[in-house]
């Protein structure tokens, strides 16, 4: 056979003519615009429902489903991450410090009498296992400017404020003049810390602030312990001498109450100190000069204002580029994988369509 | 007007720079002798054609001129359908479903051309199914190798190479010289 032959035979075989009738409705059907072909003349199909099960089949379906599960998990990874960094350390220990520092302001000897408050656990409060309570040492150092004209009007509103927090001043220095200063030690109750920052940072223009917490539980917990066995000690000494008749039974006794005694001192006031570094806060505040004056707080086109707002947005958006971020990366991980879930559905579609040929 | 334009433009139809009903005309009997040579099975050959072109109507608007021809586009459709047709009957064509031919033998054929040409349909009878697909392609559809490629969703020169390699097949199982 020649190769023409071979090629136009092969043609022919493979180019079956459609059946007059056939094309001719064809072209009727194309005249018409294609309009919807009529339900008996299609193939009789099982029915196709959209149910869930064929819907996430589908290459789609697939894609929808593995990328809201990716999303999803994770989302839930760094919502979990957030929790857990949120709880670690800072204010999470100051309401389990509200509960019994306010009945303790300064511990006497005669306060020691009692048993210790045990407060109760507070949601994220941390009470350490094994712990009776949490004892934070916590500080803050705040600075602040203020205009020279002003300076010992906040200098002043910083007493007020720490007052009205039931604080104290521990000490205190203002000097006036070419170069006003100012010097705070205060002593805040610690659950009253935060909102008393957030007054004296009115005050003036923040330069500087930091806060810092030192758990000092352990120690707390060891010298109240060595504290309490002293006073027991102490107690079974004096029941002992009630009851002693012997001379030198009772100046041996004595000795040992002597003893106890000088024990005892030593802890009662560890133990103070102790409470009165946990129960109040060291607020160390620095005034000095410079910011908006006073009389410009109120007028808002004043440079304090825009200098606010411009803080303000600078805030919002390093806030919204934060957020956006976070968003992308879930989004862009969710999307890849639901590329992939996408391109493999497609794939196993085709493959399993084009089975029907091997 | 661009591909795309007139796809987007056009309210009715339009693909490939012409409208839907020229690619119609133009294509139709391509498409029917493909899915024929694939069924082997008139009936089912022309309810899958027009299977083919609704869908490809319904979804005139999906084609992307940057993806391929309007020709490979609409070939593609008419495969999948046919492919759909052939998992639903699961079966394979057999020689008794020839379908009709209108350049069948006749009588009056010369007797050497009509022996030549039952060895033609005897070679094709011993392809697979989808070696048969790819000839089918080329010879009914009259497709490039590019766009045979587009429509198996392989490469080209891929595409080439196992078009080559049936055609070798055939023109052996024919002896030609």
């Amino acid at each position: 056979m020649s190769p023409d032959t071979f090629t136009e035979l092969l043609q022919e075989e493979l180019t079956p003519t459609p059946d007059p009738a056939f094309a001719r409705e064809m072209d009727e059907w194309a005249a018409a615009g294609f309009p919807r072909r009529d339900a008996q003349q299609r193939t009789p199909k099982p029915r196709r429902r959209l149910r869930a099960g064929a819907w996430l089949r589908s290459p789609l379906g697939m894609a929808t489903a593995t990328s809201a599960v990716a999303a999803a998990a994770i989302a839930a990874v760094l919502i979990g991450d957030t929790v857990e960094q949120g709880t670690t350390g800072g204010d999470a220990t100051t309401p389990a410090l509200t509960q019994e520092s306010a009945a303790e302001p300064s511990g006497t000897a005669s306060d020691d009498a009692g048993r210790m408050v045990v407060p109760a656990p507070t949601p994220g409060g941390g009470i350490a296992p094994g712990e009776r309570d949490r004892r934070i040492e916590r500080s803050a150092q705040l600075t602040l400017a203020a205009p020279a004209d002003d300076f010992q009007s906040v200098a002043d509103r910083v007493l007020r404020v720490t007052d009205s927090h039931d604080g104290f001043v521990l000490r205190s220095q203002v000097s006036t003049g070419d170069h006003p200063t100012g010097d705070f030690q205060l002593r805040i109750p610690a659950d009253r810390l935060q909102p008393a920052l957030r007054d004296l940072s009115e005050l003036g223009d923040v330069r500087a602030r930091s806060d810092t917490g030192q758990d000092v539980t352990r120690e707390y917990v060891s010298v109240t312990d060595r504290l309490d066995a002293a006073r027991a000690e102490r107690r079974a000494l004096l029941r002992r001498l009630a009851s002693a008749t012997d001379d030198g039974r009772i100046q041996e006794l004595r000795d040992r109450l002597d003893r106890n005694e000088r024990e005892l001192a030593p802890l009662r006031a560890q133990v103070r100190d102790l409470r009165e570094r946990t129960n109040y806060a060291a607020v160390s505040v620095t005034l000095t000069e410079g910011g908006s004056s006073a009389s410009d707080d109120d007028d808002g086109a004043g440079a304090g204002g825009i200098g606010d707002a411009l803080d303000d947005s600078l805030g919002l958006l390093v806030g919204s580029l934060a957020w956006l971020l976070r968003a992308l990366g879930v989004l862009i991980p969710a999307g890849i994988v639901a590329a992939l879930a996408w391109w493999s559905a497609r794939t196993i579609r085709r493959r399993r369509r084009e089975a029907v040929l091997f | 007007m661009s591909e795309a334009a007139l796809l987007t433009e056009t309210p009715v139809t339009s693909v490939s720079g012409e409208t839907f009903e020229d690619l119609y005309r133009r294509a139709f009997p391509r498409v029917y002798a493909y899915v024929a040579s694939l069924l082997r099975d008139t009936s089912a050959a022309e309810e899958v054609t027009a299977q083919a072109f609704e869908r490809a109507y319904r979804k005139r608007r999906t084609f992307k001129p940057g993806l391929g021809s309007a020709d490979a586009w609409l070939f593609g459709i008419a495969r999948n359908a046919a492919l759909d047709e052939l998992r639903r009957l699961k079966r394979r064509a057999s020689l008794e479903a020839e379908p009709e031919d209108a350049a069948a033998v006749t009588a009056d054929e010369h007797a050497e051309r009509a022996l030549t040409r039952e060895t033609v349909r005897a070679a094709l009878a011993t392809l697979e199914p989808h070696e048969r697909d790819l000839v089918a392609l080329k010879y009914s559809g009259g497709l490039s190798n590019a766009e045979i490629a587009r429509v198996i969703g392989a490469s080209e020169s891929n595409a080439g190479t196992r078009l080559h390699r049936i055609v070798e097949k055939l023109r052996k199982a024919c002896d030609v010289a």
